[in-house]
């Protein structure tokens, strides 16, 4: 394996090194964060999620071992984190059509939407913020692995072999889901891609 | 290359260089084919739009409350009494396994002492002796012949032998 800085570092933080705990949350906190949020739709959520994520890595690093990359290691237990927060979500729906919804990006509320298959696309004024809602709600329609696979390569721009080490499935079957993943986003979003 | 095998490399155009010489014949194919082309533009296009949406900033005391939360952790686990601190989640399998290992090793030893008794006594039931249990009656006289024979002007113990074997 090659050499990688990130498991020099976890190899201190194995050994109880506060300061070495701290640069790894510093420097992965964004990519777990848009990773989360992108999964569970709520930044308050994915925040409190990516805070468990990393207790969860002070708690058993004594069990770590440098066999992979840090991130493969901490990509994983962010996707069990998430899939725990999905399937505990499908036992108590809490979602109201009433609820709005936080935007991120602007920090706006907007109602809840349901999407309408049969809806006209949107007027060139309103393109972009209609597509960047087209987006989320595409991404949060992919089933998980999809998702998972995809926000992985974005966020993490993570190499194939270690979007199939996280998912822990063969490289070709990676390449069938991203390429499935990309698939679906096209045929979602292609009302609102700009010729 | 045809239409399907030319959709199935777009992963390598938008993945890899324009250099890569492994995706030529795809580029040659989407000069030539105009339903490819769309395909193509619109699954760029999705792509890159789903890059151009923005990512979320985390909250600026996030580090600190995720240090915070390691305090908290840590403190409550020293404040913890030992009770807890024992590995409950080895020790208990550990500890039904031994028991089991010694209920098992009695039973056996025990089975293995009757095996060896009921030998004996199915050794015993062919013996001579044993035929002829009348002799033994009395058990007290018979275990205290050794000490009784010097009064006796006779070894009772070879009469009783010898009445054995002449039977």
């Amino acid at each position: 394996m090659p050499f990688d800085p990130d498991t020099e570092l976890m190899l201190k933080v194995r050994r109880g090194n506060r300061a070495a705990f701290e640069a790894l949350v510093v420097k992965y906190q964004r990519p777990v964060i848009n990773t989360i949020y992108r999964s569970v739709g709520d930044l308050t959520e994915a925040e409190d999620l990516a805070q468990n994520v990393f207790v969860q890595v002070w708690k058993v690093r004594g069990r770590y071992k440098p066999t992979a990359k840090f991130s493969t290691w901490l990509f994983t237990i962010v996707r069990n984190i998430c899939l725990n927060e999905v399937r505990r979500r499908a036992r108590h729906p809490t979602d109201s059509l009433d609820k709005p919804v936080t935007d991120a990006t602007d920090g706006n509320e907007t109602p809840w939407q349901v999407p309408d298959p049969h809806a006209k696309p949107p007027s060139d004024e309103t393109l972009d913020a209609e597509l960047r809602r087209r987006v989320d709600a595409a991404l949060s329609a992919l089933p998980e692995a999809q998702r998972t696979a995809m926000l992985l390569l974005r966020h993490q721009n993570m190499p194939y072999e270690e979007i199939a080490k996280v998912m822990r499935c063969s490289l070709s079957a990676t390449k069938s889901l991203i390429h499935r993943a990309r698939t679906l986003l096209r045929d979602q979003l292609k009302p609102y891609l700009r010729p | 290359m045809n239409c399907a095998q030319c959709q199935a490399e777009f992963d390598r155009l938008l993945d890899g260089s324009t250099a890569d010489p492994a995706s030529t014949p795809a580029r040659q194919h989407l000069a030539a084919c105009h339903n490819c082309a769309v395909a193509w533009r619109d699954y760029e296009s999705a792509w890159n739009a789903f890059l151009s949406t923005p990512e979320v900033e985390p909250s600026s005391n996030f580090t600190a409350r995720v240090m915070g939360q390691i305090d908290r952790e840590e403190r409550e686990r020293a404040a913890r009494p030992w009770f807890p601190l024992i590995p409950w989640r080895w020790l208990a399998p550990a500890t039904a396994a031994a028991t089991l290992l010694i209920a098992t090793t009695g039973v056996w030893t025990t089975y293995q002492r009757d095996a060896e008794q009921s030998v004996s006594q199915e050794l015993a039931a062919n013996l001579p002796v044993v035929q002829h249990l009348e002799l033994l009656s009395d058990f007290d006289v018979i275990s205290n012949l050794d000490r009784i024979a010097p009064q006796l002007d006779h070894d009772p113990i070879e009469e009783m032998l010898n009445a054995l074997w002449n039977s």
